[in-house]
């Protein structure tokens, strides 16, 4: 009983550090809301290896430049 | 270091464990078949920079028709990025995002053009619509009146040209020709034709709830098949099992719960095999197979003929890895096995796809939450079976469809028992799933064509496809397409097949039209398709096509809408919307699935059951009863087991070798093959060689590849090179590379009850190039190539 009261404290000591931490970060003006945006980044972050959709092509695409595309497109 | 941060964390507050990883499963992606997708149904519009027009649209580079966002600015496209809802975020590959350069290529066709000198000369003159329209109309009307309306064939690819929407086969059956051939006929269209001998149905697996799922050789990855391959890992993320079929350890069976390394083209045997297992275990749906299903007794005793050890002899896996992936399947479920083209393609293919049917079935899993689903039709939405008017092309016609006395699955004589069943379960006597249900034979096509058939096919028409590289004997194509009357493509780029038309008329692309997309009444989501940029030079859509065609036939009345957005109007009346309407207020437009249909209405099918033992087949003159064709005895000259028809991350089936971001990852044709067996053949890494067989030669760089099993070559589809030498006799590399040169058609190598060719276990071998000419020829076509 003792220990499932401390994991219901525990969580709720999570969910308000989160908050809290949630809403430092989304001010983003002292350096303590830089750390927190830190910290929420190291949380959230799917590391690269562990991302099934993560993909160079798709996340680094950015369009073509329409002068360069339609250069392409006249042949030159 | 931040890494370990994050495990340390995880591992000890559970609360942030679940926000680690997408691996976990917390992506909000359901499918939109449930109610919990509802939400999820409105545009989400994110505010467009400035000087850019955003439109949501349908992809439509592959068949998964993924739903993405297309940028414009100054009317062009520029880039294509993934749709902004949730529902479908993340669902884009490389193809759709290089395709504002595919498409602005400088050597797309953007003028009619007729042939002026010998057919595959490769002369071409610039004319209008008008003019090519008029002659057009005017020589197949001759055509029809002096060979009769069935020697006009079409083939085509609904996938690429999307608005086809069912109206070519309208034309094609007031004229009174049923010779509409397409690539369906080996991959979708004739599993969903022999699924409903079955059970009257093709249905489609709930990937977001099932707890088990098989892959049977089929191979989704990141960039082909996004979409299902995005489904598969959410669905392992949250526990489901995987159980791979496959002769190689592709990236999902490496990933995989089971791996059954079978041999090429034994997908029948290992499936009986499953169902021994499950039969003699009990551990099918008892109530389901009482209740529903016909034939149980005399199934049982078919598959008493496949003891483990001889599915175990004919798969080359071991007996008691079948026996634990066929428990898996039945006790872990609700399983799906979702559509693979591999089956599709073998000398059992009818059998293979009737046991997968089967497996489905007794197993409980039929339209059931996180089984194989029966969905298609969207109510309030006139389908493109409607559309199609199959109803008014005379018996006596319909029975003239070519290969239906051999090879009758998918065409309409194979289907006709099942007329008054799909009445009364969902309301129209024709309904073509996926385009494949009323098929003529390829195959037979061709021979017709090249004046081996009951009567000759004299005039040809291709929309959107490359039917010299994409069936069976490229050669027997070639010499038919070279006897014909009058040759129209419809087209983007100078294809192999383009190079021998009389006519090549610009195709628009999935840029330059709107669209509206039921995926072909597989699936029951409906998606509207903005229209993003105005099509380039005189580029027209497939719809406007048939318009042109209907009118100068002296027809018009065929096609009486005015445009494809009153068309569409007219498909929607039901929904009481306009498609401006549509488009605006919705991504995606669904009724929640409701399960277990069956019971009000019961099955498709002539009994009304699942007919285990297939009346169908039985009246056709086939074997009801699912069975196995082992191998023909090796040609000595041909000791090596080749497997074709596999596609590559850059390209769709022949389409995309021109794109200069995606041929420099594939630049080459190459052939995978073991270390072992490359030893044993003496040919080394990054070898030019000629692989051949009795029908030909075509030539492939070697790969040695960890993912190969021994004594089996894996052989690329759909090579051509756009820059090489057009015109007969070369057609741009096509005769050097293209697989379908190696792929037969005898009857040792045909599907009885479709026709379809085996691609999954042909044998050839491996020629070294010895002579000095050889290597010579190929300095040259490296440098031409580059």
């Amino acid at each position: 009983m003792w220990f499932r009261l401390l994991n219901v404290l525990r969580a709720e000591f999570i969910g308000k550090t989160m908050i809290f931490l949630a809403e430092s970060g989304a001010r983003n003006r002292t350096p303590f809301d830089r750390v927190a945006r830190f910290i929420l980044s190291l949380v959230f972050t799917v590391p690269k290896q562990d991302d099934f959709m993560a993909d160079d092509y798709v996340d680094n695409d950015a369009g073509y430049d329409l002068e360069e595309l339609r250069r392409y497109q006249s042949g030159q | 270091m931040q890494e370990r941060f994050r495990d340390r964390k995880a591992a000890k507050i559970p609360a942030l464990a679940g926000l680690r990883s997408r691996e976990e499963g917390k992506m909000p992606a359901p499918m939109p078949i449930g109610e919990e997708a509802l939400e999820f149904t409105k545009p989400v519009i994110r505010d467009a920079r400035k000087g850019v027009v955003s439109k949501r649209t349908l992809c439509q580079t592959c068949d998964m028709q993924c739903s993405v966002v297309t940028e414009s600015v100054d009317g062009q496209v520029v880039r294509v990025r993934s749709s902004d809802n949730p529902l479908f975020r993340d669902h884009i590959c490389m193809k759709a995002i290089a395709s504002p350069k595919g498409f602005a290529h400088p050597d797309r066709i953007l003028h009619p053009l007729k042939r002026v000198g010998e057919r595959g000369s490769n002369k071409w003159e610039r004319v209008t619509w008008e003019e090519a329209m008029t002659d057009i109309g005017a020589r197949l009307s001759d055509i029809v009146e002096k060979y009769g309306p069935e020697s006009w064939a079409v083939s085509t690819s609904p996938w690429n040209t999307a608005t086809d929407h069912g109206l070519g086969r309208r034309l094609m059956n007031h004229v009174g020709s049923p010779n509409w051939i397409s690539g369906v006929a080996l991959c979708a269209g004739n599993t969903a034709a022999v699924n409903r001998l079955t059970y009257g149905w093709f249905p489609l697996g709930d990937f977001h709830s099932t707890k088990c799922i098989v892959l049977i050789g089929h191979n989704p990855r990141r960039h082909s098949w996004t979409m299902i391959y995005n489904y598969i890992r959410l669905a392992q993320a949250r526990g489901a099992k995987l159980i791979v079929l496959d002769p190689r350890k592709s990236s999902s069976a490496s990933r995989a719960d089971i791996h059954l390394p079978l041999k090429a083209g034994s997908d029948a045997a290992m499936l009986f095999g499953w169902l021994k297992v499950i039969i003699d275990e009990e551990l099918y749906d008892k109530k389901f197979v009482e209740e529903w299903c016909e034939g149980f007794e005399e199934l049982r005793e078919r598959v008493n003929e496949f003891p483990l050890e001889r599915v175990a002899k004919l798969t080359g896996c071991d007996p008691e890895m079948i026996a634990k992936a066929a428990r898996m399947y039945a006790t872990e479920g609700p399983s799906i096995i979702p559509w693979t083209p591999i089956t599709d393609m073998q000398r059992n293919s009818t059998s293979g796809i009737r046991l997968q049917s089967i497996l489905r079935a007794i197993c409980g899993y039929l339209d059931v939450r996180g089984g194989d689903t029966f969905q298609g039709l969207v109510s309030g939405v006139v389908p493109d079976s409607v559309v199609e008017m199959h109803e008014v092309l005379p018996h006596e016609q319909k029975m003239k469809q070519l290969g239906n006395e051999d090879h009758p699955a998918y065409t309409y004589r194979g289907q006709e028992a099942l007329r008054e069943p799909l009445k009364r379960v969902w309301g129209h006597e024709y309904i073509n799933q996926v385009l494949g249900c009323y098929m003529a034979n390829p195959p037979a096509v061709f021979k017709a064509m090249a004046g081996e058939g009951p009567y000759p096919v004299k005039a040809f028409f291709v929309l959107g496809n490359n039917p010299v590289m994409s069936y069976s004997n490229m050669n027997r194509i070639v010499k038919g397409m070279m006897n014909q009357e009058l040759i129209v493509v419809h087209e983007h780029f100078m294809t192999p097949t383009a190079q021998l038309a009389d006519y090549i008329l610009p195709g628009d692309t999935w840029h330059e039209r709107p669209w509206l997309s039921d995926l072909f009444e597989w699936i029951g989501f409906l998606r509207p398709s903005e229209q993003s940029a105005e099509p380039m030079g005189e580029a027209k859509s497939t719809w406007e096509f048939w318009k042109l065609l209907a009118n100068a036939m002296g027809k018009p009345e065929i096609v009486p809408w005015n445009d494809i957005y009153e068309f569409y109007d007219y498909r929607l009346k039901g929904l009481g919307k306009t498609f401006e309407e549509f488009c605006e207020t919705t991504d995606v437009h669904f009724e929640p699935i409701k399960y277990r249909k069956y019971e009000e209405t019961g099955f498709a099918t002539p009994s009304g059951k699942v007919e285990l033992k297939s009346s169908i087949l039985e009246d056709l003159g086939f074997d009801p009863l699912p069975y196995f064709r082992e191998d023909p005895p090796m040609p000595p000259e041909y000791p090596l087991m080749m497997f074709t028809g596999v596609r590559e991350d850059p390209y769709f089936q022949t389409g995309g070798r021109h794109i200069p971001e995606m041929r420099a990852r594939s630049p080459e044709p190459r052939a995978y093959i073991s270390a072992k067996t490359a030893k044993e053949w003496n040919v080394e890494h990054d070898e030019w060689v000629d692989v051949s067989n009795e029908l030909g030669s075509i030539r492939l760089q070697i790969e040695i590849h960890d993912s190969m099993p021994d004594d089996l070559l894996r052989v690329p589809h759909g090579w051509w090179k756009p820059e090489m030498e057009k015109g007969a006799g070369k057609l741009s590399g096509a005769l050097k590379y293209s697989d379908a040169q190696l792929a037969r058609d005898d009857s040792d190598y045909l599907d009885q009850e479709q026709g379809c060719p085996h691609l999954k276990g042909i044998p050839c071998r491996i020629n070294r190039l010895n002579t000095k000419r050889d290597e010579e020829r190929l300095d040259e076509d490296v440098v031409s190539a580059a």
